[in-house]
């Protein structure tokens, strides 16, 4: 199975219980005690948790409204959604509301490196969402969140783990109004009105140890029923409505003996929307199913070998589509070599086929560590297939579009620095040049829009970050500062008249920054998280008109919480002030995000030791 | 070190040259200019109004913006100049913006409509207002901005002309399909007939001889092909809507646009409202015309000044950013300036 890298680009974003025995483990930081949870992934969902990491950007119509993220200028249908190695973006669309995905246990973000062996849309790179196992332990937990905005949610969860077999199950509710007050076009305040919504999730996650086998499952099903509300420059009434039925699952084996590993995993994910407006009014049915196979050898000495081997079949139907199916199938091939334990070669490449055929998709890295300096250094080609909309849309669908192709470099280095009487400290930077050919593009062919390969588009940058973590006294200190500088344009255009060329991609900011900050009291109970960020200028137009762009803003967010201790349960009892700066901000344009708002959460966790 | 005084007196001179152009001098005053409406991109919410200078060949950016304070809103679909007004029909945010037209100092917001779409001017304290979400004309009191009629007219009221004490409403579809006009008496405020002509009237003209022509754009159905109706020009009796006369497009154009030349005697019309070209026919030829009068234009939308012979052709470009309209003189056959708009340009007004 294609896990993600364990680069020093691979960014955990989070993990919400550390009690857990999370599947990934590229942990690179260390947060501390291992009970304390992550007070700002209580009860959210993946785009609020992205959020204040600098390298991406959220587009979000709002909370709990759809939200998708992209990472280094790359565009959402650029970047992939995994949960448990199951793509979660949409095969009509070709990307993932965030805002429909709940936190697990844990996410990982990847900028890119494993996407010669992920295929097809892995060129920004990709979140991977993964689930907790358990181990000798019963855990129950019940939590409610509520939010000023009128938004609350609730989550259980139930898990039972032995040596050997875990099990879990999760549902997680969401509702609200998200009536907030908002300043319209001509000054006057307003409530916001048809943004309610109500989604459920409910998910099913196992692992079963067979000697030198496992066997991991997991089946969610979700169902979202969400208004979306008019921009404020439209007429002050409700908007449309949007009715989604979402299923996806998997089985993964995993056989592992001497020097030879093999897994195999099928999935499968349904979505049945329908999209209504006193308009337009639309359906959508799309489902893909995935088998995945990895056989991996540590052959010479110091060298491990794998091949992969993937199939995809992704259906699509509704109002604006035929019933139309296509098949994918692709291949690779890895050598990571270690020719010292410091020095790490890994090459490659993959070629896949979705009619037409890639050419040769090659990559190649050196990981280097020493004297606690780390450096990498990245080349790969990475490519996209066109989605099922941009094939088959009616009208304007183009059967005959071309992959997107193209080639980044990436060069990272950093170094960790320890005392005893300043703690540890870290530094990266991490920059990367990238290029997009044949970029697909919705264009007006006359009385309607179709998909074409129409530009070239360039995207480079660095991001720089810092982090520190200390013990005072009784206090754990963890301090983190972020900056991203992404410049994306288009450089290549087939219509000579393009707007767009040598100006910045819409909705993608040219810089980036956070400042994070945690404390941990050792011998109370007491945690204080302090998170802001910064977003430069956004344009929201390709030729970048100043005036129709989205203002810079900075957001606070600060969250305390307590928890007590009662024989074997405990309770986390947290409240906080979302965007306590009460900026006036919007990540979409004409999409107002709430104001200063109070957040309150209690959480009850029962966990009994087996 | 000596200085060679005419080396540097060529150098200054070059510099003086290069200097940047100086902007579009910024005016305050509106009159005898076009103003150009801006839909903005769809739900963007960035509809705009440019003001041009025919004079001078300044152009001005978002004037409503700079001069009213505020943005106009989404999908900016129309406008005209009634009694010293002018009146900005914006669809999606269900406003009728007024304005003076001199120095668009803002009057008044008209609220309460659905989908406004074109405006007119009846009568010396009257506007009607088509509007697509009701399928309904608005007569509103310009004395007190209340609406004292609302008529059902039909699918997509678009378009309307005036002739002495009759109003004519187009019915172009909106998302469906149509095929009828609506007179209307102006003094009642009531719907008096209701005529037939092709599918999706979109546009009308009277000509020199009192006869009406209406321009039909068709109707394209996505899903079955089948089901395709072509476009078409009719020429009918405006009092009693007999058709005297009708013209069939091929299939794939949906014309749209009519306008009327100063002589009353020609019309000129886009053959596709999306990226289409500029003709012009007589009233008396009997076949419609073969050959384009502009070309290479991706026309949107197209206006006639009377007062000056002159064409304006609204080129969307790529419907995300600044379009452009072209300024064509009819007697020369020359385009005698191009317009930087604001994205997706759909009207022209003179004032």
């Amino acid at each position: 199975m294609a896990q993600p890298n364990l680069l020093p680009e691979v960014e955990v974003i989070g993990i919400r219980q550390l009690d857990v025995d999370s599947v990934a483990t590229s942990v690179t930081k260390c947060i501390g005690p291992d009970t304390y949870t992550n007070l700002d992934m209580i009860h959210a969902d993946v785009s609020e948790v992205l959020r204040f990491n600098s390298s991406t950007y959220i587009r979000s119509y709002g909370p709990g409204l759809a939200s998708t993220f992209t990472v280094q200028g790359f565009s959402p249908a650029q970047s992939n959604v995994y949960w448990s190695g199951v793509p979660l973006n949409s095969p009509a669309l070709g990307l993932t509301d965030l805002s429909t995905i709940p936190m697990g246990a844990g996410l990982t973000l990847d900028r890119g490196n494993s996407g010669a062996q992920f295929g097809s849309g892995y060129m920004g790179g990709a979140l991977h969402l993964w689930d907790g196992r358990y181990h000798n332990q019963f855990i129950a937990e019940l939590g409610y969140t509520f939010e000023t905005t009128n938004l609350s949610r609730i989550n259980a969860l139930v898990g039972l783990g032995t040596d050997s077999a875990s099990h879990s199950v999760e549902l997680t509710s969401t509702r609200g109004n998200l009536d907030f007050t908002y300043e319209d076009l001509n000054d006057v305040s307003r409530q916001r009105i048809g943004a309610d919504q109500e989604q459920y999730h409910l998910k099913y996650t196992g692992y079963q140890g067979l000697g030198s086998h496992s066997l991991s499952w997991g089946a969610w099903g979700s169902y979202l029923d969400r208004g979306i509300p008019r921009s404020i420059s439209e007429r002050y009434e409700e908007g449309a409505r949007q009715f989604d039925d979402v299923a996806r699952g998997y089985v993964r084996h995993n056989w592992s003996k001497n020097k030879l590993q093999w897994t195999t995993q099928f999935s499968g994910t349904y979505e049945d929307q329908q999209y209504v407006s006193d308009v337009i009014s639309d359906t959508n049915i799309a489902v893909g199913l995935y088998g995945q196979t990895e056989l991996s050898l540590l052959s010479i000495p110091n060298t491990r070998i794998a091949v992969t081997l993937d199939y995809a079949y992704q259906y699509v139907e509704g109002s604006s589509k035929s019933p139309q199916g296509i098949n994918r199938i692709g291949t690779s091939l890895s050598a990571v070599h270690n020719l010292t334990r410091d020095l790490k070669l890994s090459t490659g490449g993959r070629i896949e086929n979705q009619t037409v055929w890639t050419p040769f998709i090659p990559f190649a890295s050196i990981e280097w560590e020493v004297n606690n300096w780390y450096i990498h250094v990245l080349s790969r080609a990475h490519y996209r297939f066109p989605t099922l909309n941009d094939l088959f849309w009616e009208p304007g669908g183009n059967p005959d579009l071309r992959p997107e192709l193209g080639q980044r470099y990436n060069l990272a280095f950093g170094k960790k620095v320890r005392s005893s009487h300043l703690g540890i400290w870290r530094f990266q930077v991490s920059s990367f040049w990238a290029s997009v050919t044949d970029y697909i593009l919705w264009v007006p062919a006359g009385t309607y829009f179709e998909p074409r390969n129409v530009r070239k588009v360039h995207t480079r940058g660095l991001t720089a970050e810092i982090t520190h973590l200390q013990t005072i006294g009784q206090f754990y200190l963890e301090e983190t500062a972020s900056y991203s500088w992404t410049k994306t344009t288009v450089v290549e255009s087939v219509n000579p008249s393009d707007p767009s060329v040598g100006n910045q991609l819409i909705y993608t900011p040219q810089h980036r920054a956070s400042l994070r900050m945690k404390l941990y009291a050792k011998q109370s109970k007491w945690q204080l998280s302090i998170n802001s960020d910064f977003t430069g200028r956004v344009h929201t137009t390709t030729d970048n008109q100043p005036i129709l762009a989205l203002d810079p803003f900075v957001v606070l967010d600060i969250r305390a919480g307590y928890t007590f201790e009662l024989n074997k349960s405990t309770v986390l009892v947290t409240a906080g002030i979302k965007n306590a700066l009460n900026t006036e901000y919007y990540l979409q344009r004409f999409y107002p995000m709430p104001g200063i708002q109070g957040v309150f959460s209690i959480t009850y966790q029962f966990n009994h030791e087996i | 070190m000596r200085f060679n005084t005419l080396k540097i007196a060529a150098i200054a001179l070059i510099f003086a040259s290069c200097t940047p152009d100086d902007p579009d001098p910024v005016t305050t005053s509106f009159t005898g200019g076009v103003f150009i409406t801006n839909e903005g991109a769809f739900q963007g919410g960035n509809g705009t109004l440019t003001y041009y200078d025919p004079s001078n060949m300044s152009t001005q950016q978002d004037v409503f913006l700079s001069q009213v304070g505020r943005p106009l809103g989404n999908v900016v679909n129309s406008a005209t100049i009634h009694g010293g007004n002018i009146l900005i029909a914006v669809n999606n945010s269900g406003v009728v913006e007024v304005a003076s037209a001199n120095d668009l100092s803002q009057s008044a917001t008209i609220t309460g409509f659905t989908s406004p779409r074109h405006i007119m001017g009846i009568d010396q304290s009257h506007v009607a207002v088509t509007d697509w979400g009701t399928g309904s004309v608005e007569i509103i009191n310009m004395l007190n901005f209340g609406t004292s009629a609302s008529i059902d007219v039909g699918n997509g009221p678009e378009r309307m002309l005036v002739d002495g004490n009759r109003l004519y409403v187009a019915n172009s579809g909106g998302f469906s399909m149509d095929s009828t006009v609506v007179m209307i008496d102006i003094t009642t405020q009531t719907a008096i007939d209701t005529f037939y002509v092709g599918i999706n009237p979109n546009s009308m003209i009277i000509d020199i001889n009192g006869d009406m022509w209406v321009l039909c754009g068709g109707y394209t159905d996505w899903q079955n092909s089948a089901n395709n109706r072509e476009g078409s020009l009719y020429k009918i009796n405006p009092l009693t809507g007999a058709v005297l006369d009708n013209f069939t497009f091929s299939a794939t154009p949906r014309p749209t646009g009519l306008v009327l030349s100063s002589s009353n005697q020609t019309m000129y019309f886009l053959d596709n409202g999306y990226g289409g070209e500029v003709y012009s026919m007589d009233i008396n030829e009997a076949s419609l015309p073969t050959t384009a009068l502009l070309t290479n234009v991706n026309g949107y939308a197209l206006a006639y000044d009377a007062a000056n012979n002159e064409i304006y052709v609204a080129d969307p470009v790529d419907y995300a950013s600044q379009g452009k309209v072209y300024r064509y003189d009819v007697a020369t056959d020359a385009v005698i300036d191009t317009i930087t708009t604001g994205i997706i340009p759909g009207c022209v007004v003179f004032n």
